[in-house]
């Protein structure tokens, strides 16, 4: 076996309820690598353009990667990948929690599923052996209660489960799928997919012990050194300490808190929901699979907002989606929204940005109480905003409208429904504005996924002395965060390479370089001492670049074009109050910079990857099918 | 005894730097958890600590011409 992972990939018809096990050569783990990467492999071979993304032939991929369930902190995350429902094109999602490792110990590096089944279904892997098993038991069931069913019925506690929920199984597009109940595959409209193949579920059983590692006692070493500079380390300390959530207070202090829809930027309720608000509700932290850091938050709140402490506690971007976005600032009522988007499967972020958009539409008479039972819902009104959360998982009456996500509920009401729709490649923003940071605009416009704002680290860490933690990528000057020249594209392509690198290895962003306790160094010495492959940042980094570019010929293939890099409306007028009043992002400044951002990258004014970078990242087999538009 | 430290709050602790930044008079011995309570600093504001271009932390103690620089969590995720 090779060391570190299976080399044994499943792949799972759901339409004739069969499967069959691919055993890929090493030098295909060795391009690939994992997540993103692998994801991006196995759509472009098994789906041609212009496939419905809820028909049974979009592909459905949960991958891990090479090192995935390696004994590190922070090594323990997933990919979820398929054609997006939300975008129409590269849909993927991370996740971390316990199911990624375990997926890995239960035989299998991925699980590829094609087609649609009969009826609902779950796939039950169990150290190895494969079963599609009757879900109508659970179909239907929340979250939580599918995990505890699906336990019983497979005679084992310890199975590890991800699962979606009624609003995946409704296909509400922003739905997703949750993994233990706190850690979820947001973005992207994956659980929408997994509902559309009549798939409630994936459990797992393995045994870690099954994994070999090239140098054991190396890995011991480096897991030892990694968790005692996590204990020392200040940011990953106060993430112990606080979790995501002091980002609240911080991002608001600093005039970049998104506020009532992204017409203002500075929430005068963020100390309401922020640290040390948050300790109120904080029962405990929680972790991921053998992570150090700890900062999972669980809270427990009373009534009028009952949260069960089961379902894991708002994050940073449900807590600005729910709270500041809505102009919400009781905190309960914002882990509620949280609990019953985990309990029904939703993205928080979607789902907060939804309601947020149908707020400014009751604000402005595009919708009015005759819409919603006879009740306008406004901004700040905690009660309408779980009203409609409830309405959107069930997708009752208005929630079917806003169901369909911000993009196509706008299209459907009409033009000036369209002036507070906010989108970005058909998918609703997250909770950061670029105005403050513009290296998180460039993020926004040029993921492929639509907005995402874990797609480099974010400007305003690099500043001063600061930007010594980027040295080794070469950036050298420290970073302006309202800067938005060539400086700031180079910056922005060698922290994309970085974070995209913990996308295709399924490492957690908090755990790693450039900001965190592991150094680049220590991380290309873990891969090697688990997989002996005496790798390199060098060709890490390229795969990661191979991933970036497969993605893009995915989104250029359904007819993607440079178009659909840009922003939306509000980020190019001026904040209009705060630290950072006055501070726009002009258009024709971000075109320039991503017209310098394809040049840096290889790809034509179109956004197009040129044939000589594809033969550079062994992506020549890309260019054999016509519908790349590639000349033969 | 004491030394002269250079001291940078940066983002928004800005406004708490001291009229002596460029060269601030501390007892030997003083920690940078210390300093930042003296500058009335809120501790759990701070998310890095760089010493001579160095990351540190809150309990790394400050010698003389050190330069310091502090910064607030902003990140993201």
């Amino acid at each position: 076996m090779p060391y570190g992972y299976n080399g044994k990939i499943l792949h799972v018809n759901l339409t004739d309820l069969n499967f069959e096990i691919e055993i890929p050569e090493d030098i295909f783990y060795r391009k690939y690598i994992g997540g993103s990467g692998l994801a991006a492999y196995y759509l472009l071979k098994n789906i041609g353009p212009g496939v419905d993304p809820l028909g049974p032939e979009n592909i459905l991929i949960f991958t891990g990667s090479v090192v995935t369930g390696a004994p590190f902190s922070g090594f323990s995350r997933y990919t979820v990948a398929a054609k997006s429902p939300l975008t129409g094109g590269f849909g993927e999602s991370e996740a971390g929690g316990y199911f990624g490792p375990e997926l890995k110990f239960s035989g299998f590096d991925a699980v590829v599923i094609k087609g649609k089944a009969p009826k609902p279904v779950y796939l039950w892997i169990n150290n190895g052996r494969v079963e599609l098993k009757d879900a109508e038991a659970v179909w239907g069931l929340g979250n939580a209660e599918t995990l505890d069913k699906i336990r019983e019925e497979v005679g084992d506690d310890k199975a590890r489960i991800a699962s979606i929920g009624p609003a995946g199984e409704r296909m509400v597009l922003f739905a997703n799928v949750m993994n233990e109940l706190a850690h979820a595959n947001g973005r992207c409209g994956l659980g929408a997919v997994m509902g559309s193949k009549h798939l409630k579920a994936i459990a797992c059983r393995g045994d870690a012990k099954h994994l070999e590692f090239a140098d054991a006692e190396r890995v011991k070493k480096l897991v030892s050194w990694h968790n005692q500079r996590i204990k020392e380390h200040l940011p990953n300390q106060n993430l112990r300490k606080y979790g995501t959530p002091m980002f609240v207070v911080g991002l608001n202090k600093a005039g970049i808190l998104p506020t009532r829809n992204w017409r203002e930027s500075v929430f005068e309720g963020a100390e309401k929901i922020g640290v040390p608000s948050y300790e109120k509700i904080l029962k405990r932290n929680a972790t991921c699979y053998r992570c150090a850091v700890g900062c999972k938050r669980v809270v427990e709140t009373a009534e009028p907002y009952f949260v069960s402490p089961r379902y894991g506690g708002p994050e940073y971007e449900t807590l600005a989606a729910f709270g500041s976005l809505c102009g919400i600032d009781d905190l309960g009522a914002v882990a509620k929204a949280n609990e019953l988007c985990n309990h029904n499967g939703l993205d928080t972020i979607g789902t907060g940005s939804v309601v947020a958009f149908a707020m400014e539409c009751f604000e402005n008479g595009v919708l009015t109480a005759a819409d919603a039972d006879g009740q306008k819902i406004l901004f700040g009104d905690a009660d309408g905003m779980l009203w409609l959360v409830d309405k959107i998982a069930n997708r009752e009456g208005l929630g079917d409208l806003l169901a369909q996500g911000v993009k196509r509920a706008a299209q459907k009401m009409g033009d000036k429904a369209q002036a507070y729709a906010f989108t970005i490649k058909g998918q609703e923003i997250p909770l950061h504005d670029p105005r403050g940071k513009t290296g998180i605009g460039l993020s926004f416009a040029l993921s492929p996924t639509g907005a995402d704002h874990v797609e480099t680290p974010h400007d305003t860490i690099f500043v001063g002395d600061a930007v010594k933690l980027l040295a080794p990528l070469g950036i050298l000057d420290p970073v302006d965060p309202l800067a938005l020249d060539e400086a700031k594209v180079r910056f922005f392509k060698q922290g994309q390479l970085s974070w995209g690198l913990n996308n295709v290895l399924g490492i957690c962003n908090f755990v790693d370089a450039p900001l965190f306790a592991l150094s680049y160094e220590k991380l290309v010495e873990a891969v090697n001492a688990i997989t002996g492959w005496e790798t390199s940042l060098w060709e890490l980094l390229r795969a990661t670049e191979r991933s970036e570019v497969m993605a893009k010929i995915f989104n250029n293939r359904e007819g993607f074009g440079s178009e659909d890099d840009r922003l939306f409306r509000r980020l190019h007028e001026p904040i209009p109050a705060g630290p950072l009043k006055g501070q726009r992002i002009d258009p024709e400044q971000m075109k320039k910079a991503i017209q310098l951002y394809y040049e840096m990258m290889g790809w034509d004014e179109q956004g197009r990857p040129l044939p000589a970078k594809l033969h550079d990242l062994s992506l020549g087999w890309l260019m054999e099918t016509e519908s790349d538009g590639y000349p033969r | 005894m004491n030394v002269n430290i250079k001291i940078k709050l940066f983002a928004t602790l800005r406004a708490l730097t001291p009229e002596t930044a460029e060269h601030y008079s501390i007892p030997t011995g003083t920690t940078v958890h210390a300093l930042l309570e003296q500058l009335k600093v809120p501790v759990e504001e701070v998310n890095l600590v760089f010493i001579n271009g160095n990351c540190g932390n809150l309990t790394s103690i400050l010698e003389g011409g050190d330069r310091l620089s502090v910064f607030p969590s902003l990140g993201g995720g």
